[in-house]
This record gives C-alpha cells, sequence and structure tokens, in this order.
C-alpha cells in the first residue's frame, strides 16, 4: 500500500543510506570527496558538488536525531510489529 | 615514619550548613573569635533569596521567553505566514471557472507569463498579482478541494459498488497526501540539485502539484459509464493536460529569467538541464496521476 506511513519508514531508510555513507572509505574512492569535488575550477554550483554538500549536511545535522528515531522505530517494530 | 604531609591549612572558618549553625552549632577551641561572628552573619543573606537577585532572574526569564516566541514566529513566518496563504486563497467565481476551463483545456492559450504587481509610486516590481486578477498566478483553493473532492469522490464510486467501508476515507486521503508529498519532496530536490530559487516557490510547487486532482476527479467520474476504453481515453488525455499545463505554467519558476531579466547569470549547459527537469515534472505525473485512480 501506498501509504503515509511507509512513506516515512522509506524516508527514514533513505536517510539512514545517505548517512552512514563514508567519506574516506567510499566516497573518497569513487572521486567524490571534498578535495576532487573543489578540483576543478573551485566551481560551487556544479550537481555533484551540490550533492557531496547535501549529504555532508545530511550526515552534520542528522546522525543523532537519527539514532534516536531508529531506537524508536525498531523497539515499536520489535514489540508491535 | 612517613614523609609529613604538607596540607593547606584553613585561614577562616568553613561554611557549614544551614541548619547546623541554627541548631548545634558551637565553636570549637581551634578558631579564632572573631571568625565566628561573621559565618554566622553572613549565613542568612547566602542562602535566604536575595531580593535584587530574584528580580533580575525574573526579567532575564521574560526577556528569553519573548526573545524565544519571536524567533518562532520569524521562522515559521517565513514558511507559513498568514497572509501568503491570504495571496493563495484571493480567489473569485470567474477565476476558479477559467481556470478549471484552461486545465482541462491548456492548448489554446498564448499567454502563460505571470503578471508583476506595480508599486503605485515609482512603478517596481513588487511580487506577482494574486489569482484574482491574473489566471496565470498558482492558487491554493482549487488543489484544496479538488484534494477533498477527490477523495469523497472516490469513496461514493466504492458505495455505489458495495464495497464501501469507513477505512477508505483514510486510506484515500493518507494515499493522495503521501504521492503529493513525494511529489513535492522530489520537486524540492531537482530544484536544489539544478541551483533553483525564485521567491516563494514553496507554495507555488504545491500548489501545481494539487493540479492534477482535477484531471483525476474526471477519471473517475468516467468510470461511472461502466466502458473501460472510455475511462482510459479519459485518462490519458487529462494527463496530457495536466503535463502541458505544468509544462506552461512551471516554466516561469523553473527558468527565471524567461520572466524577468534578473537571472542573466544561467548558462546555456544549465537552462537545457532545467528544460529536461521541467520536461521530468510533466512526464512523471503519469505515474503519480496512475497510482492515484
Amino acid at each position: 500500500m501506498f501509504g503515509f506511513g511507509n512513506i516515512l519508514y522509506v524516508t527514514l531508510l533513505l536517510l539512514n543510506a545517505v548517512a552512514i555513507l563514508s567519506e574516506d572509505r567510499f566516497l573518497g574512492r569513487i572521486g567524490w570527496s571534498q578535495s576532487a569535488a573543489l578540483g576543478f575550477g573551485d566551481r560551487q554550483d556544479t550537481i555533484k558538488s551540490r550533492i557531496l554538500h547535501l549529504i555532508r549536511a545530511i550526515r552534520t545535522v542528522m546522525t543523532f536525531p537519527l539514532i534516536a528515531i531508529n531506537t524508536i522505530v525498531i523497539v515499536y517494530n520489535l514489540v508491535l510489529g | 615514619m612517613p614523609p609529613k604531609l604538607y596540607h593547606p591549612q584553613p585561614t577562616h572558618a568553613i561554611p557549614v550548613s544551614n541548619m547546623r549553625v541554627n541548631t548545634r552549632y558551637e565553636p570549637t577551641a581551634g578558631f579564632s573569635g572573631t571568625s565566628v561572628p561573621s559565618v554566622q552573619a553572613a549565613n542568612p543573606s547566602a542562602y535566604l533569596p536575595n531580593s535584587a537577585t530574584a528580580q533580575m532572574g525574573f526579567q532575564l526569564g521574560k526577556n528569553a521567553v519573548n526573545a524565544g516566541q519571536e524567533y518562532v514566529e520569524q521562522n515559521f513566518g517565513k514558511w507559513l505566514s498568514t497572509t501568503r496563504l491570504h495571496h493563495y486563497f484571493t480567489v473569485t467565481n470567474s477565476y476558479v471557472v477559467a481556470k478549471l476551463l484552461l486545465i482541462i483545456f491548456p492548448w489554446r492559450r498564448r499567454s502563460w507569463a505571470r503578471k508583476l504587481r506595480r508599486s503605485e509610486i515609482n512603478g517596481s516590481a513588487e511580487g506577482y498579482c494574486p489569482p484574482a486578477e491574473d489566471l496565470n498566478s498558482p492558487d491554493m483553493y482549487i488543489p484544496l478541494m479538488a484534494f477533498t473532492t477527490h477523495i469523497l469522490l472516490l469513496c461514493a464510486l466504492a458505495g455505489l459498488q458495495d464495497d464501501f467501508q469507513p477505512e477508505l476515507f483514510g486510506l484515500r486521503a493518507s494515499k493522495a497526501c503521501a504521492v503529493v508529498l513525494v511529489e513535492f519532496l522530489a520537486t524540492r530536490l531537482g530544484c536544489y540539485l539544478l541551483n533553483i530559487s525564485s521567491q516563494s516557490q514553496v507554495l507555488d510547487l504545491l500548489a501545481f502539484s494539487g493540479y492534477k486532482f482535477v484531471g483525476l476527479i474526471l477519471t473517475s467520474l468516467s468510470k461511472l459509464f461502466e466502458m473501460p476504453w472510455v475511462t482510459r481515453f479519459v485518462f490519458l488525455y487529462m494527463y496530457l493536460a495536466t503535463a502541458f499545463f505544468l509544462l506552461r505554467s512551471l516554466k516561469y519558476a523553473v527558468l527565471p529569467e524567461s520572466t524577468m531579466a534578473i537571472n542573466a547569470t544561467i548558462t546555456s549547459h544549465q537552462r537545457s538541464r532545467r528544460i529536461y527537469f521541467l520536461f521530468f515534472i510533466a512526464a512523471s505525473q503519469i505515474l503519480f496521476m496512475y497510482v492515484l485512480s
């Protein structure tokens, strides 16, 4: 069902997926680290640099809220799901 | 013999607790006679609430609460101010009829540019005209009414086929809300990645994502004919009409330099990317409409 609760779950899982991307181990290897993005000409408005900025912003802002929300959802699904 | 430890020697009386001072305090022989009265005199002023300090704390708390309220009002006002919402609901009967006809049959209209409101003093632009004066302006009235009508109509059609349950309202509403939310988030993400920014864009996008419910209502009504090919034809036609309508209406938001000559820094590469994005928005309507119908 394409309902409201599923959208919340999908949003949570996608946020987890973005927050788990490691700068050193994954993004740097495929050339998506901050230094590589700044390498060609210091242009900050390319799509790649904006994606990187978004990933970094999500990781910075959402780390601790995600821990709390994940714990709540896991406990809820264990008890009631 | 262990080495002697050098502790700092207390030179004055150690303050003891209030209760002990009042009940069982007895000066020991080691203390000098002058320090004992000073402890007894200092204790009440230190432990009882000082009126000046309390006043200051009260003032500080009041200031903090006021600042917090102002902060909340400013930040929510940026997203949802009532004056800006009023702008989307200033509609007239003729506007609603004309807009509905425009959504159903958008092919013949020539000018899709929004009217700028000029200030009466110096003629500089100060925002867009409200929907009552400008047919091309997005409103919230038609999307909201179409949204509720769509849900009620789907439930009524289910009732005609004798499989109505009261949960159907909640299911349909949550599905429609989810689709609108997904579309809004996807558009917003695209706008962020393509560095598109124009004024009052958030509510505009929300309004534009609601116009497809008009087409969905007509599709649902065509189910009353009980002929599958009629329903399919109406759905396809309404999809094309909605996509064309969005393509022309969203042009001012996605390609701002076409209406205002402010944004002259857009390169042709960015421009072609934005046009692709516009086509993508319009084309993705078939997915959302199919999910909802």
